[in-house]
């Protein structure tokens, strides 16, 4: 079973591509810690946790460039990982402007990527 | 521990690509030289231990069938690259509580049956096929670790590749190791970037073969050489990681050690010769440090004073570790110990750690998100 990262303010229509959105993580009720993505719904674990809403704006804590196999013909992209105020760290891809580098430490943005998926972005673009 | 577990043979295949053999022929291999290294029979094993991760279904049966060792209890064991130590450390409970007194432990894997490329997560999980539809891999969560580690540490990218260097040298040494060239800094460091700051040298091999295998029994062996006892056996599963962690601490390889260390009495500071889970460079360097080995932000110097090399004060990875000798997953963990053996009585031919008494060897299992690694064993080992 897929489980597609959740907002909290559902039912509101699906974020379109690249708007910026909301991610959607638990909070442990004992450590306050909170895991991304949410627990499921149907786990036996969900009372152990709380929904909780995501800040719009993460702090990149570390990343990596892949480098495909020359073989695919598949570009450089960028991961990363994402620190929420709320004490939620969010793996994912980082869509920069061509010849900018990612650096430990600068602000990013979730948004929506289609089929369910997120991508972050630096924060300064998603709030133009 | 009470009962004393002895290390009575000990064997392995070289780790290559061996795609004219078949996963039998390999663990067969392995099993009948540890037996023969042991000096017994098939008549004195009283049970089997398979570790192995993409093999199959009672892999362990299909393996052993037509050496006519079936009969006996046989277990599968798997946890990923940690499996193979994880059928140790069970056989050793086993020992120890005095189920059986001596047992064949082996591991296996056939990487080249799976195409070659980075090999797969796990499938089961939410949380990890989100992470891996967003492109994690197990390169990805090392280079992370790496990234950070020299951010926070105020490192260049030379200081990962010291590590392939070093390991590679000591590969070159090893006749059963995958890859015996040695390389300079240079090279490692100009080689196809993977995953920023690994580079391709600073990865295991994904296409190797290879099985290893050890005979355990609670009978001193009396064969005219150093008889090797199992002090510390420990392992540990990976705690959920929630919040903000820091992901240099290696949480659970710190913990793991320090259940061995206590079993056995002993202290880092014993310790002569170490086989640790090297899968990319940046892992040694944290694992110095979760060892013990090294003080916390020691890890470094210790690397660049050659502390860590053969000739050095505790030489780790003289084998070649996983970057050099391979890392044929099922394998790996009976592979260091039958390495540490060897040091430990002399057998070590053209990489011997001199006057190696106590050994270390530490894996980790990992393919799954949202915790530092799913599984951990450290075996420390005295002559």
């Amino acid at each position: 079973m897929q489980h597609a990262p959740q907002t909290l303010d559902a039912p509101r229509p699906p974020a379109t591509a690249g708007e910026p959105f909301r991610l959607v993580a638990s909070r442990d009720c004992q450590s306050g810690q909170c895991v991304f993505p949410a627990i499921p719904d149907s786990s036996p674990s969900n009372p152990r946790y709380e929904p909780v809403q995501l800040s719009e704006q993460a702090v990149l804590y570390s990343f990596t460039v892949i480098h495909p196999n020359p073989k695919s013909g598949q570009a450089p992209f960028v991961l990363v990982y994402a620190d929420f105020p709320e004490k939620a760290r969010v793996f994912g891809r980082l869509r920069l402007p061509e010849g900018r580098r990612p650096q430990i430490g600068m602000a990013l943005s979730a948004v929506a990527d289609g089929a369910g998926q997120y991508s972050f972005i630096p924060a300064a673009e998603s709030d133009k | 521990m009470s009962t004393e577990v002895y290390i009575a043979g000990a064997a392995m295949t070289a780790f290559a690509r061996h795609t004219d053999k078949s996963m039998q022929d390999l663990a067969q291999f392995a099993a009948l030289g540890a037996m023969t290294d042991a000096g017994i029979g098939a008549e004195r094993i009283q049970a089997m231990y398979n570790a192995n991760v993409y093999g199959g279904m009672v892999l362990g049966q299909v393996l052993m069938r037509d050496l006519g060792l079936g009969g006996p209890a046989l277990y599968n064991v798997e946890n990923a690259c940690a499996s193979g130590a994880t059928a140790v450390h069970l056989a050793c409970q086993a020992l120890r509580l005095g189920v059986y007194d001596t047992v064949l432990v082996w591991g296996v894997e056939m990487l080249t049956k799976l195409g070659g490329g980075t090999i797969p997560m796990q499938r089961n999980d939410y949380k990890t096929d989100l992470y891996a539809a967003q492109g994690m891999t197990l390169p990805t969560v090392y280079a992370m670790r790496g990234t950070r580690y020299l951010h926070e540490r105020n490192e260049a990218p030379e200081i990962l590749a010291r590590v392939a260097v070093k390991n590679r040298a000591h590969g070159a040494l090893n006749p059963l190791a995958q890859q015996r060239k040695a390389v300079t800094l240079e090279e490692v460091l100009q080689s196809r970037p993977v995953a920023e700051p690994l580079t391709l040298l600073q990865c295991c091999p994904s296409m190797v073969d290879g099985a290893a295998a050890v005979v355990l029994t609670t009978k001193r062996p009396a064969q005219g050489r150093p008889a090797i006892r199992v002090v510390g056996s420990a392992v540990q599963s990976g705690r959920i990681e929630e919040g903000c962690d820091n992901i240099l601490d290696a949480e659970i390889t710190a913990r793991t050690a320090r259940l061995a260390y206590e079993q056995a009495g002993l202290g880092p500071e014993d310790v002569n010769v170490v086989e640790l889970h090297d899968a990319f460079t940046i892992a040694e360097l944290l694992y110095y440090e979760a060892l013990g080995l090294a003080s916390q932000g020691g890890g470094a110097d210790m690397l660049r004073r050659g502390d860590t090399a053969l000739g050095g004060r505790v030489p780790v990875n003289p084998s070649g570790g996983l970057l050099a000798k391979g890392h044929p997953l099922g394998a790996t963990g009976v592979a260091q110990m039958v390495e540490v053996t060897w040091q430990l009585q002399g057998r070590a031919e053209g990489r011997q750690v001199e006057g190696a008494r106590v050994g270390l060897t530490q894996c980790t299992g990992g393919g799954i998100a949202g915790v530092d690694h799913a599984a951990s064993s450290v075996h420390l080992l005295a002559a």
